[in-house]
């Protein structure tokens, strides 16, 4: 399993393909997994205890696991939008490949919710100015930037879609994925995971 | 040492020696698909473009980043930091 995630990061030419295997759909399951519970658990839990003395916080439990039930749902809601495409294609693309896949396009997400989690959890980081400003902005963009070329690749080599079948593609998961960015800000969630 | 073999023992051994191999069949047409799949599947032909972008995603982000966000500072100036961090919330 950690092999698979390396090769995610050093190689992902490796693992965004259709070869399967148990290692991949496991590594797929953690990343999201891990992503979901830093974002929607140990994210506020973390803002609760290091703010508490300051401002006055509650715990929300069922928001929490609410927001983390969301989180799960849009991976599995996005990896069925990309089956049914594949399907309608006649790409022969099965829902095991599909997950094992894209979930390893979460690296990017945990990332993100991770830089977000620091300079919002950490006293004393109030990065709006300078030069660190436009480090941290940067580093945003490059998550950015990564994430959609993980899009791509899944595009390019798992769906294996024609140029037609791309913008088809493209066009649909855009909306699909401003409608469940709104459904989880709705859930509470403040880094989109999709 | 000496081996002994009668006569139709060695017309057989000879004429076993001389016959041709014959694989089973269907076993040439699937070594030969194993391997065409595998040639194809672990490396996909990829134009140049494609090989930058694919091959090392994290550096071509780090690079389209450090291009993006240079010109956005060259742009906004301080403006750029309180544009990402509105975005991000």
């Amino acid at each position: 399993m950690w092999r698979v995630l390396f090769r995610s990061v050093v190689s992902p030419l490796r693992v965004f393909n259709r070869d399967g295997g148990k290692d991949k759909l496991s590594a797929s399951i953690t990343v999201v997994l891990s992503t979901a519970v830093l974002g929607t658990v140990l994210l506020p839990v973390a803002t609760y205890f290091v703010y508490r003395d300051r401002y006055e916080l509650t715990l929300d439990v069922v928001g929490m696991l609410t927001a983390f039930c969301v989180s799960v749902l849009t991976w599995l809601a996005v990896c069925l939008l990309f089956w049914t495409l594949s399907k309608a294609f006649r790409n022969g693309l099965r829902f095991r490949q599909t997950a094992s896949v894209w979930g390893l396009s979460y690296v990017p997400n945990f990332l993100c919710v991770l830089l977000y989690g620091v300079l919002k959890v950490v006293p004393g980081i109030q990065i709006t100015s300078g030069f660190a400003a436009f480090i941290v902005s940067a580093l945003f963009i490059l998550l950015l930037v990564w994430k959609a070329i993980c899009y791509f690749m899944f595009l390019r080599f798992v769906m294996d879609t024609t140029l037609k079948e791309f913008v088809i593609t493209a066009a649909v998961s855009a909306i699909v994925f401003a409608a469940l960015i709104w459904v989880g800000s709705l859930a509470g969630i403040q880094v989109p995971m999709l | 040492m000496k081996i002994s073999m009668n006569e139709r023992d060695f017309i057989n051994l000879l004429t076993s020696i001389d016959a041709p191999a014959t694989p089973p069949e269907g076993l040439k047409e699937s070594v030969l698909k194993s391997a065409i799949r595998e040639g194809t599947s672990s490396e996909p032909v990829l134009s140049g473009f494609e090989r930058l972008i694919f091959e090392k995603p994290f550096r071509a982000a780090g690079l389209a980043s450090a291009a993006v966000s240079g010109a956005l500072w060259a742009i906004l100036g301080s403006g750029f930091p309180a544009l990402v961090s509105g975005w991000i919330g």
